[in-house]
Parts: C-alpha cells; structure tokens; sequence
C-alpha cells in the first residue's frame, strides 16, 4: 500500500514543481500533454504496485520482429 | 522555438563518443564473445566500418534537413499526418531505450555491488538525475560530457594499463575457427547499439556549424566504436572466450582480476564509475532527445515541463519491460538489433530518399 502512496506523493511533487510555470503561462495544450503524461505515468506506477497483470510490449516487438531476427541470426537461434 | 543554447563541435563529439560508449562498455564483450568466440575483437573491428558507414548515413540526413530534428524531418518528408505517427514510434523507441538502460544500470548495481539494495532506489537515483540533467539543457549536458570526460580517459587508460601484464596472445588462436558466419552474427548483436546513434540526430540541430558537426559525428563514432573494440579485444585477451561469454558483466569481472604486486587490486568500484560516467549521459541525452521529441510532436513551447512525468514512466517502464535478466538477454541478443535497423536504418533511408526524390522532381520547399 506504502508503494502507491509514494507514487502518488512524487507526482504531488512533480505537479508542485512545474505547477507555477503551467499558471503563468495559461497554455492549454501544454496543460493537458503534462497532465496526460503524468496521469499515464501515476496508472502504470499503481497498476505496477498493485501487480496487476499488465501486457508487456516488449512481447508484442518480439512477435513483430521474430522473421527479421531469424534472417539476421539464422532459425536456430 | 525552444532556445537552449548551441554547442561547439568539440563537445558535440565528446557527447556523441560518451553516447556510444553507455551502457555498451559492460555488454559488448559478452554478446561479441556468445557469438564469435576469440574471434570477438574481428566482430568489433567489422562494427567499426559499419559505425562509420551509418555516421555518414546520420551526417547526409543530418546535414540535408538542418536544421530540424528526426521528428520535425519525419513531419517535412511524410506529411502531418504519416510524419507524426512515424515520430511516436520513434519516440517510443527512445523511451523503451531509457527505461532498459535504468534497468541495466539497476540491474548491474543491485547484483554486483549491492545485493540488498531494492532496485528501484536505483532507478528513481539515477533517473533523477538524468533528468535534472536533461532539464537543464543541451548546453549543460555537453559541458558536463566534457568535464567528465578526461576522467573517464584516465580511468579507461588506467584499466587498460594495469590489466596489460594478464594479457596472452594464445587466447585469441585459432583465429576464424568456424568461419565468417559466427563472427557477423556477433557484429549484428553489435550494430543494435551502434543505430542508437540515431538518437543523436535530435540533439544535432543544436551543434553550431552542421558543417564541423557532421565531422564531429564521424569522429566521436570512430573514436566511441575504437574504445570498445579495444575493451572487447583486451577482455578475449586476458579471460579468453569462455569465461567472458560466462560472466554476466565481463568488464567488471575484468577489473576484479587487475591485482598489481599483490597490493593494488580490487579497483572495480572504480572501474564501474567508468560506466556510470558514460551511462550517465546517455540516458541524459535519451531523456532529453525523448522530451523534446514529445513537445515538437505535440508542438509545446517548452519540452521541460514533460521531462518529470516522462521520468516517472520510464522508472515504471524498466520495471515492467524487463521482469528478469534471461528475458532481457534474450531480447537484447535476438531482437534488440531488428528492432534498432527500423529507426537507425531504415527510417534515415527513407528520409534521404524522399528528399533526394522531392529534389530531383524539382519541387521541393526547403532543404
């Protein structure tokens, strides 16, 4: 449970940092690209801690690139 | 948009030699040496030419699209559209290269140095600053590329040194024991590393002179890919094939062997700054490269305010994208280098050819 509240805690933290610049600036796409962001970041974080089973895309370039990689390295391998 | 301040070509080139180096200098030996046997320091020398054939690939693009970036050139060569999709992937390219050099930092730290020490402590120290670094700018980075580089000279040198009296020219015989083929497939696990130079073409627009840049390219991949030619060939020397291709970190076993007249010995801790100096800055540069790939794509007046939730991703990501060691040696070996050809082959290809085909038509907005 310590683990999400760090998370949560760091991106207070972070919102904290560049919350002055975001005011003063008034940007709105820049407002919503830094909070997508750090919404994305903070789900992952938790769906992390909370261990769910999330899909690893690094299995999903392996699949792409399993023809590619047995040109280069041969079947065997 | 964006001013950060120019760098000279000099920096540049230390920036682009520390680049190559990275995480490389504790990897290489061992996949060179999984593949190629003794004939290892063969493989380095053929990647050599390949780095200098891709440099000058990176210095055509480079220097035809000046001065704009690997996301703003995919935006001038496809279109809005096929431009911005291009330009995520490569940008989510450069994210999955940060979160697996974090986790190869993580990973070396808590299984060699400190075994009890959770590794995302790691990961958030080193991703912290790396950031900071990142958010401070190009400028900075380079000036601390090249204070930082007369140290890691000076320890390479040192290593070098102090292990030279180990090395037995028998180690490397017989020399093509199986052929060609062994000695390629250790090269392709190579170039993987090499086409992440592509990453530096983000940082290129901000170099002065494209024209001393460019030369600063070639040069810092000539001297980055002779460093660790050199490493690999010096680890095959003194441990011969076997052990390194046994080990998980070659180089760092290579430091625990250097003992000279029974005094001076257990210098690897030493020996590992080395790596986190060259490290360092690569995840620094990925960092940078990756948020202001991010604000150029979303077209944000200033990339700084993406690099701490980019940070948080990518300390998440290393976590999950390399659950343990076997998987990412497996995907590193196999598909780390098909992966790398799209956007460090492929894509600088494909950019040239649209502009060399928009000049020969006749039509073309700008250079």
């Amino acid at each position: 449970m310590w683990s999400i509240w760090l998370i949560v805690l760091s991106a207070g933290g972070i919102v904290a940092v560049e919350f002055p610049l975001l005011k003063r600036r008034k940007y709105k796409r820049e407002i919503l690209a830094f909070a997508a962001l750090l919404l994305f970041g903070v789900g992952l974080g938790i769906a992390k801690a909370l261990e769910l089973d999330i899909p690893n895309p690094i299995d999903w370039i392996s699949v792409i690139y399993k023809p590619l990689s047995e040109l280069l390295y041969g079947k065997s391998a | 948009m964006l001013n950060n301040g120019k760098i000279g070509a000099y920096p540049f080139m230390v920036l682009v030699t520390m680049f190559i180096v990275g995480d490389a200098l504790l990897y290489v030996p061992a996949w060179l040496a999984s593949a190629a046997k003794q004939d290892a320091w063969i493989a380095a020398l053929l990647c050599m030419a390949e780095g200098a054939l891709l440099a000058i690939l990176y210095n055509a693009v480079a220097k035809r699209f000046y001065p704009a970036t690997i996301v703003e050139m995919s935006g001038i060569a496809f279109g809005k559209w096929a431009g911005a999709a291009v330009a995520l992937f490569f940008i989510i390219f450069i994210v999955i290269d940060i979160s697996f050099l974090l986790m190869e930092t993580g990973d070396f730290v808590t299984t060699q140095m400190m075994p009890d020490m959770p590794v995302e402590v790691i990961l958030i120290l080193f991703s912290g600053i790396a950031v900071s670094a990142a958010r401070r700018g190009v400028q900075t980075m380079s000036r601390s590329a090249e204070s930082l580089f007369p140290w890691f000279v000076a320890l390479y040198v040192i290593f070098v040194l102090f292990i030279s009296p180990q090395i037995k020219l028998s180690r490397i015989e017989p020399v093509f024991h199986a052929g060609f083929i062994p000695v390629l497939h250790g090269s392709f696990k190579y170039l993987g590393n090499m086409e992440e130079v592509v990453i530096l073409l983000m940082l290129f627009p901000f170099v002065k002179l494209p024209e001393r840049g460019t030369k600063a390219l070639f040069l810092g991949v000539l001297l980055g890919n002779f460093i660790l030619s050199a490493f690999t060939a010096i680890t095959i020397l003194v441990m011969g094939s076997t052990l390194t291709t046994m080990f998980s970190y070659p180089s760092y076993a290579l430091a625990q062997k250097i003992s000279i007249g029974d005094f001076f010995q257990r210098i690897e801790a030493i020996m590992a700054f080395m790596w986190f100096i060259t490290v360092f800055i690569k995840i620094a540069v990925c960092y940078f490269a990756a948020s202001f790939g991010i604000a150029q794509l979303l077209k944000l007046p200033d990339y700084r305010i993406v690099t701490l939730p980019l940070g948080m991703i990518t300390i998440v990501l290393g976590l999950q994208l390399v659950p343990n060691r076997p998987y990412f040696n497996q995907f590193a070996s196999l598909f780390w280098t098909p992966y790398t050809l799209t956007f460090g082959q492929l894509l600088p290809l494909l950019l040239l050819g649209v502009a060399l085909l928009r000049k020969s038509v006749g039509k073309e907005e700008r250079v």
